[in-house]
């Protein structure tokens, strides 16, 4: 019993080992998206691992879908299933945080399936922290230099008319 | 007195521009408040009222033209006008705190009416979409040309209007009267624009977009695309879609807006050979099939696309954008120097330097100045060869046959010649900043072409110098020359006076 669990243990050891598995072996993965964009060749069809936010458009097209997702330093397209997509509830724009994500997938830096396209072909999709509403209050100041030009131009209109009738222009 | 005369008339078009200008600034205004976005629409107010008093009080210093403008006075008002929309257009953005600096809001501003297409701001998928408005209002405004808009309001029937036009390196006459051109250019340019949007709108939805942003992108990049600008929504300009009928329907949409304005006019008034015999048309036609062809070989070459279909959608697309001058990518910016291949960079510069056609929307020496200087080349050869007392006559086309000459040929090789210093001088100033020779020559040759594909080198760290630079360089590149060193001129003989 006891060789039997040690073959078996280093039998599950050697599989995960192994590089390209959907396991969640990861190998050399990018430190962000601009290192990723930045060395295409090197990480081209390697399993790599990516977090950022869901930006944009939540784009499904069928059983399947893009998203697109920024972490700072740069912007990347993940294809995934339409399940996967719909753990996704918010992607960000001006008035709205989006979902932060881990994605774990291959990296294609042309792959011929999809035209040419860099993406990263999700293998699994975490959410890890929500996103939601961002507040913009209203900055006041803007407000009180707003009324005091509206209050100057009017000012100013009034003198250029009368100096038009004036001149009789 | 002269010199009052010529200081009331500039007070007195400024003033007007700069009203309309400010006028302009509705557009996004109104997108923030349907859309919510109240530090916004107090940006724009505020921006609004800075112009409104600058514009007034040009006003009240010269409330009426004086006399008949002189053409070099013409120029001066073109060069002015846009140096003044581009520091004035920059305070929404100033406002709006997506940009570092004020220098990088001028970039930016410069970039969208010189319809460049890069851009400094920070955040991008994060800005208001009243933001989004102004920028590409400022593109579309920009390939329409500022002063064509500011003839068909507000300059109706002036006197000396046509030196004005000609200044914003405009000389097309679809139609006797340039007002009514420059209404006939607007109404091209609208009609495209509405077109557009209905069909990136519904492809936008198809591809899976809400229907506000459908409709919002389906807007912005079609006033890109037509403009020729190269702006786009998001970071990573159209390779964000994901989609083969998107690339496709902005393709030809940049295309359209790529070619000449008489041409269109030609074409929609019935006249439909002159696509075929147009010089532009024809060049235009040779110079791209002749630069792509060689872009393709070499990518298919390195194995760098291994899909005919990835092939057309990165590098025939990529190639079209930089020779159209649009600046609309499907690949990232660091891919051009790490995977494109020195065949493939030498194919792209020269799209990018080569440009579209005069008088339409795009940037770059333009197709009929190539078109005229191998003509002028080949018409040299055949008198070379010809017998002694022979004349060889050579004619082109561009709406009707006109016969090769020095008047012809003479400027455009000059202009050639002055994009080629230009584009030298902003590599060099480039490379003398810590890039590399071909990332510098390949943004030194977008900016110069006002075409807006990068090689990474645009961003908000590079240095004030080089910004600058390139600041000037599309502002160069886009009123080709004339009315800047005209308003040089101007600026130094006053001096000189005093």
């Amino acid at each position: 019993m006891k060789h039997f669990l040690v073959i078996l243990t280093m039998l599950v050891v050697q599989i995960t080992l192994l590089p390209g598995t959907a396991f969640g072996t990861v190998s050399d993965t990018p430190a962000n998206i601009n290192e990723l964009v930045s060395d295409t060749v090197k990480y081209d069809q390697h399993v790599i691992k990516i977090s950022g936010e869901v930006i944009g458009d939540k784009m499904v097209r069928g059983e399947t879908g893009w998203i697109n997702i920024n972490d700072g330093t740069n912007t990347i397209g993940v294809f995934a299933t339409k399940k996967q997509l719909n753990l996704i509830n918010f992607a960000g724009d001006y008035s709205t945080k989006g979902d932060t994500v881990n994605v774990e997938g291959i990296f294609y830096k042309a792959d011929p399936k999809m035209g040419g396209d860099i993406y990263i072909k999700a293998n699994r999709l975490v959410i890890v922290k929500e996103g939601g509403e961002i507040e913009h209050p209203l900055n006041r100041a803007k407000f009180l230099y707003a009324a005091i030009l509206v209050i100057l131009n009017i000012l100013l209109t009034i003198c250029y008319i009368s100096k038009r009738r004036i001149l009789k222009i | 007195m002269k010199y009052s005369a010529n200081l009331l008339n500039m007070a007195h078009y400024l003033g007007k521009i700069i009203l309309l200008f400010s006028a302009l600034m509705l557009i996004p205004l109104i997108t923030s408040v349907f859309f919510l976005e109240w530090n916004t629409v107090f940006d724009f107010l505020n921006s609004m009222g800075i112009l409104g008093i600058v514009g007034t009080i040009l006003l009240l210093y010269s409330p009426q033209s004086i006399g008949q403008l002189s053409w070099k006075l013409g120029m001066v008002i073109v060069a002015l006008s846009w140096l003044t929309a581009m520091m004035l257009g920059a305070l929404p953005y100033y406002f709006s705190g997506f940009w570092l600096s004020y220098l990088d809001c001028t970039f930016d501003v410069m970039s969208g009416l010189t319809t460049t297409g890069l851009s400094l701001v920070q955040d991008m998928e994060h800005i208001p979409y009243g933001i989004n408005m102004w920028r590409f209002i400022l593109t579309w405004l920009g390939g329409q040309g500022m002063i064509v808009l500011a003839l068909v309001f507000l300059m109706r029937g002036l006197p000396g209007a046509f030196r004005i036009y000609v200044g914003e390196g405009k000389d097309e006459r679809l139609l006797p009267n340039v007002t009514h051109t420059a209404k006939a250019i607007w109404y091209i340019s609208v009609v495209y624009m509405l077109i557009g949007t209905l069909s990136l709108g519904i492809t936008g939805l198809l591809i899976g977009q809400g229907p506000v942003r459908a409709f919002m992108h389906g807007m912005w990049i079609s006033m890109s695309a037509w403009s020729t600008g190269g702006f786009a929504p998001q970071v990573q300009s159209i390779n964000y879609y994901h989609s083969l009928a998107y690339e496709t329907v902005t393709m030809i949409f940049f295309i359209i807006g790529s070619l000449n304005f008489n041409l269109h006019w030609a074409i929609w008034t019935g006249n439909r050979k002159e696509i075929y015999k147009n010089l532009e048309a024809v060049t235009f036609f040779t110079t791209s099939t002749i630069l792509v062809t060689v872009a393709l070989w070499e990518l298919s070459k390195q194995g760098v696309y291994s899909s005919t279909l990835a092939l057309f959608r990165r590098g025939y697309y990529t190639m079209l954008s930089a020779h159209t001058t649009t600046g609309f990518m499907t690949t990232y910016a660091q891919q051009f120097i790490t995977e494109w291949g020195p065949l493939a960079m030498v194919a792209i510069f020269l799209a990018m330097l080569f440009g579209g056609s005069a008088s339409s929307t795009a940037g770059g020496f333009k197709a009929v100045r190539i078109g005229l200087a191998f003509k002028a080349v080949l018409h040299d050869v055949k008198q070379l060869l010809a017998p002694e007392r022979a004349i060889v006559v050579d004619r082109f086309h561009m709406g009707k046959d006109i016969k090769v000459e020095d008047r012809f040929t003479r400027p455009a090789l000059t202009i050639i010649f002055l994009y080629f210093i230009l584009w030298s001088i902003t590599s060099l100033v480039t490379s003398a900043n810590g890039f590399s020779l071909p990332e510098a020559m390949f943004e030194a040759a977008s900016v110069t072409g006002n075409v807006g594909l990068s090689a990474g080198v645009t961003s908000a760290a590079l240095p004030p110098v080089v910004k600058i630079m390139y600041i000037l360089a599309m502002y160069l590149g886009r009123l080709e020359f004339l009315s800047f060193f005209v308003l040089a001129g101007y600026i130094l003989s006053k001096l000189r006076r005093r």
